[in-house]
């Protein structure tokens, strides 16, 4: 490009731009005992494993952001989202009720460009991962029509939910993101440990590859691509509620090719 | 075009032979697939725009067309406005009983399905935006609905952009040609050159103005690629200046906010040959001024993503609840956060003495057109 200080650039070269990745959690008081702990443990995880990823690919600036809500709900990083390397997993407790209304509220508020989304140098559609092991108890269903008609990030981002428990509904959990096919529903809880990981890696992946119009990147189409990938059959859901998926054998470090290694971070421990 | 979708922008510039009037008009059909027909849009609202400015002019050139009093400008350009919208909705209609819907088109609309299939809101397949201009005698009329920006440039130096601005247009969401109030809410100006000389009058889809950092209140932006685009102009003159234009905006869009990019003017060459180096001058400022705002604003970024980090390691000093991080590498996270703050206050300064020297530059700039 020739000289153009004078020309029509005055732009600086775009850099990496922002790829947000937000976790919803769950963490009412149906959480305490194991199945907060497996929660703390699988985003533990997930972290290092998005971490790895975010630190192998120079395609876009990872950041992550999470919201934990019960009777309240609190930000991990309340000034705003924070790249991988910077990120400290504060482990949750549980208590309290399911403000998932709220929670939307919090969210729809951050999702912009004067919240959480100030990037000098572009985005990349926001990655949602939300996590409920019940049902909410407020009103959920104003916030949920308020962020899909008037946020258009929301509109946009890549949305999945996972549904624990017997008691989970996945039924609110297919409105808020949008599609009952991305939506996990297991109560198998080292299961969920390792999809939480899985998901969020893939994705990461996918979300920071630039897709033609026609072909919209979406939640349904990740759990799709996850579920070929890992599960040799889909067989019907089993009474007990289990996703139904057979898992190759050994763990799921199978789900990575050869080529993948996984280093996991071990830095971080509880405080 | 990260998108590889086509361009479903459009662009005409016309002018008489005798040079009696000019006519720009630029078009931005939405890119959706629900708007899969938006490019024919496009194309035909330039088409019957150019028709109609041009009918206008020739009425007005033949004194057929009352233009002297408020009223009667209002009147006339308000029956403009109106046939431009009914002539489109002729044209879209023409074209939907030549080119009933396809399945395919059915298919991919999404929540237009419906509709469409039940026969209602098909214009909204050709849906397009609409900026024209048309100066003629000692007048500009200016014609828009929907976004993109017109910027008019006068010879006292100053610019501004004299459309009167519809709020529904914000964040990539638009009004339309196929809106059912746009023959309400389609906007118009009329500009007098005997009051204040223009010497250039641009438009341009919004691509350009979403391609500048912080552009969108104060659109200095959207006037430094005007300012920068009149310089380039007078330096290659009009012939080889059409090239360029071809070339840079390809890399302008790939650069910036990778939309659609359509831009058309009406310069007068030997009025803006005036005021180059002022141009230039303003420009070098702009282009340093933004560099220094997003420096300081990655930097704020970045402070953000390591201050509750900071925080924590500070508390923890060197107790041993990091096993894995010795106490060096929480003293050097510290003297990378401290540098931060210190390169945050020294952008702060260099920003903040720019804009007050950028502020006297302009009151001896201004005082200098005015001797």
């Amino acid at each position: 490009m020739e000289n153009n200080s004078i020309g029509i650039g005055g732009m600086e070269p775009v850099a990496r731009p922002l790829l947000p990745m937000f976790f919803i959690l769950d963490t009412s008081g149906s959480m305490t005992g194991q199945p907060i702990s497996i929660l703390n443990h699988a985003m533990e995880e997930t972290i290092n494993a998005v971490r790895d990823f975010a630190g192998r690919n120079s395609d876009t600036l990872l950041k992550i952001g999470v919201l934990e809500f019960n009777s309240q709900c609190r930000w991990m990083q309340p000034q705003g989202l924070e790249e991988l390397d910077d990120f400290i997993y504060t482990r949750l407790k549980a208590g309290g009720m399911t403000h998932m209304g709220e929670a939307l509220e919090e969210l729809d508020s951050k999702l912009s460009r004067k919240g959480f989304l100030s990037s000098v140098t572009g985005y990349c559609m926001p990655i949602i991962i939300f996590m409920t092991d019940g049902y909410p108890n407020d009103e959920w269903e104003k916030a949920l029509k308020h962020i899909e008609t008037e946020n258009k990030w929301f509109q946009h981002s890549i949305k999945i939910g996972f549904a624990i428990g017997d008691t989970a509904d996945e039924d609110i959990m297919s409105k808020i993101v949008g599609n009952p096919e991305a939506v996990i529903q297991t109560s198998d809880l080292e299961l969920f440990r390792r999809m939480l990981k899985i998901v969020a890696v893939k994705s990461a992946m996918i979300g920071s590859q630039s897709h033609p119009i026609g072909e919209p990147v979406s939640g349904e189409k990740i759990v799709e691509d996850i579920m070929e990938e890992t599960g040799k059959k889909v067989r019907e859901k089993s009474d007990n509620g289990d996703l139904g998926f057979i898992m190759p054998d050994g763990s799921d470090d199978d789900f990575w090719s050869a080529s993948d290694t996984w280093i996991i971070d071990e830095n971080w421990n509880d405080l | 075009m990260h998108e590889g979708i086509p361009c479903q922008d459009c662009s005409i510039s016309y002018s008489d032979k005798e040079g009696a009037y000019q006519i720009i008009s630029v078009a931005d059909g939405h890119g959706s697939l629900a708007c899969c027909r938006s490019e024919k849009g496009a194309q035909y609202i330039t088409d019957i725009a150019k028709a109609c400015l041009e009918t206008f002019a020739i009425g007005l050139l033949k004194d057929e067309i009352p233009f002297s009093t408020q009223r009667q400008r209002r009147d006339c350009t308000k029956q403009l406005t109106n046939t431009v919208i009914s002539k489109w909705y002729a044209a879209v209609k023409s074209d939907l009983e030549k080119n009933p819907l396809t399945e395919k088109e059915l298919a991919q609309a999404g929540n237009y399905e419906k509709d469409y299939r039940r026969g209602e809101y098909l214009e909204h397949l050709y849906g397009t935006t609409l900026i024209a201009a048309l100066r003629v005698l000692d007048i500009f009329i200016l014609l828009q609905q929907g976004d993109g920006r017109c910027d008019v440039f006068y010879d006292d130096g100053s610019v501004e952009q004299p459309i009167p601005w519809d709020f529904r247009c914000e964040s990539h969401v638009t009004t339309s040609m196929c809106d059912a109030d746009a023959t309400e809410s389609i906007r118009s100006c009329i500009l007098d050159l005997k009051k204040k000389k223009i010497i250039a009058c641009y438009i341009g889809s919004d691509g350009i103005e979403d391609s500048y950092y912080d552009n969108e209140e104060s659109q200095l932006g959207t006037h430094r690629f005007y300012k920068g685009l009149s310089c380039k102009l007078n330096e290659y003159g009009s012939l080889k200046f059409q090239k360029y234009l071809e070339r840079q905006l390809r890399e302008f869009s790939r650069n910036g906010s990778a939309d659609d990019i359509s831009v058309a003017g009406i310069v007068d060459l030997e009025e803006i040959e005036k005021h180059v180096l002022a141009y230039k001058i303003w420009i070098e400022q702009y282009d340093y001024r933004q560099s220094l705002k997003k420096s300081l604003e990655l930097t704020n970024q970045k402070i953000v993503s390591m201050a509750r980090k900071h925080s924590i390691l500070m508390k923890q000093g060197n107790q041993a609840v990091f096993p894995n991080i010795s106490y060096e590498d929480i003293m050097r996270y510290d003297a990378e956060y401290q540098e931060l703050l210190q390169k945050k206050e020294k952008l702060r300064h260099l920003l903040d003495d720019e804009e007050n020297s950028s502020a006297e530059r302009s009151l001896r700039y201004d005082k200098k057109i005015k001797m």
